[in-house]
């Protein structure tokens, strides 16, 4: 896994949330905040995909999981080492 | 048809069927018969016959149906409110609709236990039937009003369209009830004997348990807003093995894409999707059109299709001339669905409803035109943005965001991407200078505005100015500011 791998996700979220915020604040709560929601949520999906080649299932996910941006770069990471 | 009869016919028919579903409760047509009437009754007995509304705040509680029913039968309208709307627009609303009684599902509950036979006198068919608050230009809610007879014309045509097997539906209800496109599964499902399966905010917040919902529904009939089902579409076990009963997806409110029509025709190869289009002043909805595979070969940007029978629909230009074919100008209504106008706003219901051979007709204030027989619909003549099928008045968001204290001037613009409005950008000049970061600032101002306006009317994007760049009339140059994003 290279270095700039969270740097692109955050990238995406930061897009996806339309605020820079998240990279300055890895520990923003981003469903509190009401910078993500449902439609939001699978529009990471869509872009993460598209990105790195990650399918996910919106039926097998838990928000939980994406709380945070740090929380997302985490599970991402996940999900690849799973996948390599 | 008689309406009222017809939902009331089942609790003898099939007392036991169940009416409605949300989460763990069921309601059945003989309860909501017996508990309808009761309140009714009680509402009757309390108010006598001032005829004042009666707003029932809620979400998708069984109780808002045994109020909205209660109501009607006590001949009074019901003006729907979703817990979704901050307590500073519920107040507004009730301040223009002066209600007799505001009603909770737990005051319903309370209201409606002790059987008695509802009154005599219920909803005629001029009767207002339901008064349901859009947003407004400058910042004022207003209230359409629809009668029975205009709900009554809305259903039959339905029924004669969807041919629906009689207590053996299952409709799909998406939209909260302060939504109209609801008004489309709530009395298709209740008149039809059917059972009608709500899906509650923490449902959608929660797509896992969301696909799981779905999959034990039993749905027949799907409605909701086009991006609703976008957004299932996501997953790709979203297919007829999920839903197996499905038989018909029907879209309204907002641009359903020939995309979305063709992944739901290729994962749902035993429904059929329907295409459908009316703005809340002519009751939910008047124009429909299956969408099959011809005409996703024919058309890239699809139809929204013909009208109900018995109403006219046609283009007009701006000397309210109609337009030939394939000419494009303002869609206008005509016809028994059309509302009688604003509640309490006679200056508004003047400026867009008149009659037309001496029926109500309305100017919809959406650009369109007619091709093979078919209406298009291609956007609005105003500042008015459709999100998530939510109708949104620029000047309303603008209006709200001015009476914030810290706040001295706004303008709202939709973020547009792939030809369709995504989110709100505001640009904001401060009525002073701060210490706080951006982030900071436009979070305190989303929260703050949050106190007025629903959710959905909450702009995304901030962008803090100094002051406007000013067009030759010294207006707010709001293209260039819309340029700017």
């Amino acid at each position: 896994m290279n270095a700039s791998f969270p740097d692109k996700v955050l990238q995406l979220v930061a897009s996806v949330a339309e605020t820079d915020e998240v990279r300055a604040n890895l520990d923003l709560p981003l469903y509190d905040n009401q910078l993500f929601d449902s439609i939001r949520t699978v529009e990471l999906m869509i872009r993460i995909e598209e990105e790195f080649g990650v399918k996910i299932s919106p039926a097998e996910f838990e928000r939980e999981n994406w709380g945070t941006p740090r929380k997302i770069i985490a599970d991402l990471e996940r999900r690849m080492q799973v996948n390599a | 048809m008689n309406l009222i009869d017809q939902i009331d016919h089942w609790a003898l028919a099939a007392p036991n069927a169940i009416a409605h579903i949300s989460g763990d409760r069921r309601l059945t047509y003989s309860e909501l018969r017996r508990r309808s009437d009761a309140l009714a009754a009680h509402l009757a007995d309390r108010f006598g016959d001032d005829s004042a509304p009666i707003a029932v705040l809620g979400h998708r509680e069984p109780e808002m149906l045994i109020a909205f029913l209660g109501a009607v039968k006590s001949r009074r309208p019901y003006v729907p409110l979703d817990t979704v709307l901050p307590l500073q627009r519920i107040d507004k609303i009730l301040a223009i609709s002066r209600p007799a009684l505001l009603l909770t599902p737990e005051y319903v509950a309370e209201l409606s236990g002790a059987p008695t036979p509802a009154p005599a006198t219920r909803a005629q068919r001029d009767d207002p039937f339901y008064i349901l608050f859009t947003s407004g230009s400058t910042g004022e809610p207003k209230g359409v009003i629809i009668t029975l007879d205009c709900l009554e014309h809305f259903v039959a045509w339905m029924l004669e369209e969807q041919k629906f097997t009689p207590l053996s539906e299952t409709f799909l209800n998406t939209a909260p009830f302060s939504f109209d496109l609801s008004v489309m599964d709530l009395y298709c499902s209740l008149v039809t004997g059917g059972t009608l399966f709500s899906v509650s905010r923490d449902l959608v917040a929660n797509p896992k348990m969301l696909y799981r919902a779905l999959g034990n529904s039993g749905a027949t009939t799907w409605v909701s807003t086009p991006s609703f089902a976008q957004m299932c579409l996501v997953e790709e076990k979203f297919a007829q093995a999920m839903v197996p009963r499905i038989r018909r997806f029907l879209f309204c409110g907002e641009t359903l894409t020939a995309q979305t029509a063709a992944r739901l025709l290729e994962r749902f190869p035993q429904a059929q999707v329907w295409n459908m289009y009316g703005p809340t002043e002519a009751t939910v909805a008047t124009t429909s059109v299956r969408i099959d595979y011809s005409i996703l070969e024919t058309y890239s940007a699809l139809p929204v299709g013909r009208a109900m029978p018995g109403t006219d629909v046609f283009v007009v230009n701006d000397a309210g001339e109609t337009l030939a074919t394939n000419e494009r100008g303002e869609i206008v209504i005509a016809g028994p669905n059309v509302s009688p106008g604003y509640l309490g706003r006679p200056d508004l219901t003047a400026a867009v409803f008149f009659e037309h051979c001496g029926r109500r007709a309305y100017r919809t204030g959406d650009q369109g035109r007619f091709r093979d027989n078919l209406l298009f619909f291609e956007g609005r003549m105003d500042s008015q943005v459709k999100l998530s099928g939510y109708r949104i008045e620029l000047g309303d968001v603008e209006a709200n965001l001015v009476a914030l204290p810290s706040v001295r001037d706004a303008v709202v613009t939709p973020v547009i991407k792939n030809g369709a409005a995504q989110s709100l950008a505001a640009f904001v000049v401060l009525s002073g200078r701060s210490a706080a970061s951006h982030f900071e600032l436009m979070q305190a101002l989303r929260r703050q505005l949050g106190e007025r306006l629903p959710v959905y009317m909450l702009p995304r994007k901030f962008v803090f100015l100094d002051a406007f760049p000013l067009t030759a009339n010294g207006k707010a140059d709001r293209a260039r500011l819309a340029q700017s994003l």
